[in-house]
């Protein structure tokens, strides 16, 4: 800045003197049309890792049989909870920050309030997220990744989709091999790793009908670990599942 | 300077963009005052003012190409100016005059009724003057645009990329902080 204060017909002078000499020059159309279309590029590519994520999310949800958990009261809740993508979660409201913020450079983005647009954002992620869910692509994914062929970061981040019950938590996730009367078996999945499982009995609650169970279902049950056995007190169907990569089928 | 009087700012900016540069003169010949002035009402030192319309002109100028002339060149150019003197007085102030804004956050109802805003812009002009300094900077810049620069809340909006109704809230807010400063020195909102 000049530390000299210009009169005003002299720095408009001054001004029109530079433009003249092309020492101010004006920025060529196309380098704002390109600016543009990287701005555009980004506000897509934010949008697109955004309703991904979205539904990827969903999936983990889906994938660790985390709603059918509530189910099981208040313990059930707590592994909910610790089973929740909240890393991805918080990503997921960054990015929607991020995208709330890129739309505001907008005109339509500015002239709503932020509230509406940030719910706006919210509700087109969450049912684009919801659809995705519904289509067979994560479990596509989730394939890949168990046959490894996918890069990553994308292995890593369908290979952890499946989560288990943590170990003390009093919820237990395994395959029914045989029944007998109010005794199941099942292999159960070793949370420190799914391709292992350890057979284990299952003493079913008196009153509990498991007539719909078959040999080869997935089951959730919530219970006491005691003597190597489990003392049930509720069991829930668990084959909507995607099944782990140890079991034929699904790979 | 201005010999073409009979043109819009958008039509002139038409000029520029396909190669009559020396058509800028008359841009900055009718901005110049209304720049110098809006910028008063941020700043103090007049040097200072004087060499941020400066920057600004030269801004606007290799960012013309940037400007669609469907939409009004003087909301452009504010918006330019505005920055720039928001950023004038960060430097002076050392202090965050945009954040969090909670206003932009709901919708507002807006009405502007000319007779009304006729009456109403003759005595606010004679209070601003007055109060300016009082006020939130939030409150300060739409009650200066609005009251002294006459713009309208849709340019007011498209100048600092806030909804329509957020104007028409802060100015309220910025009158009714305005009449509480004059009750306060003994003076009538009215007079």
């Amino acid at each position: 800045m000049n530390n000299k204060q210009p009169i005003p017909q002299d720095k408009i002078q001054n001004i029109l003197e530079k433009i003249r000499k092309n020492e101010l020059t004006l920025t060529p159309k196309t380098y704002f049309r390109l600016r543009f279309a990287a701005f555009i590029l980004v506000v897509v590519a934010v949008l697109v890792v955004s309703v991904f994520l979205s539904s990827f999310i969903l999936f983990t949800i889906r994938a660790s049989g985390q709603a059918s958990l509530i189910g099981f009261g208040p313990a059930g809740w707590q592994v909910f909870l610790f089973l929740f993508p909240w890393g991805l979660s918080t990503l997921e409201i960054g990015l929607i920050i991020l995208l709330q913020y890129l739309l505001r450079s907008f005109k339509f983005g500015y002239k709503v309030p932020v509230l509406y647009l940030l719910g706006g954002v919210i509700f087109v992620m969450s049912v684009s997220g919801f659809v995705i869910d519904k289509t067979p692509l994560h479990d596509m994914l989730l394939r890949q990744a168990d046959q490894k062929h996918l890069p990553p970061p994308f292995g890593n981040l369908y290979e952890n989709a499946r989560r288990l019950p943590p170990p003390g938590h009093g919820i237990f996730l395994g395959t029914i091999t045989s029944i007998e009367g109010d005794t199941l078996v099942i292999a159960l999945l070793n949370p420190m790793d799914t391709s292992t499982t350890t057979a284990v009995t299952v003493m079913v609650p008196s009153g509990q009908i498991i007539v719909q169970e078959k040999v080869g279902d997935r089951i959730f049950i919530q219970g006491k670990m005691i003597d190597g056995k489990i003392q049930a007190q509720d069991i829930k169907n668990a084959n909507d599942l995607p099944p782990p990569p140890s079991i034929p089928g699904g790979m | 300077m201005d010999d073409l009087p009979s043109l819009t700012d958008e039509q002139i900016v038409l000029l520029i963009q396909g190669g009559d540069k020396e058509k800028y003169g008359l841009l900055m010949t009718r901005y110049d005052k209304k720049l110098s002035r809006y910028g008063r009402k941020f700043l103090s030192e007049k040097e200072n003012i004087e060499d941020i319309v400066q920057d600004v002109f030269i801004s606007a100028f290799q960012n013309i190409n940037n400007f669609d002339t469907s939409l009004k060149f003087s909301s452009w150019i504010y918006r330019i100016a505005h920055n720039a003197f928001v950023n004038g007085l960060k430097r002076q102030q050392r202090s965050a005059v945009l954040g969090l804004d909670l206003d932009t956050f709901v919708s507002h109802m807006t009405y502007e009724d000319p007779a009304v805003e006729e009456r109403d812009h003759e005595i606010m002009k004679k209070m601003i003057d007055q109060g300016l300094e009082k006020l939130t900077p939030k409150c300060r810049e739409v009650i200066i645009l609005h009251y002294l620069e006459g713009l309208s809340y849709k340019e007011i909006s498209d100048i600092l990329q806030i909804p329509t109704g957020t104007v028409a809230v802060r100015v309220l807010r910025g009158k009714d902080a305005l009449r509480k400063i004059y009750k306060k020195m003994n003076m009538d909102y009215e007079q």
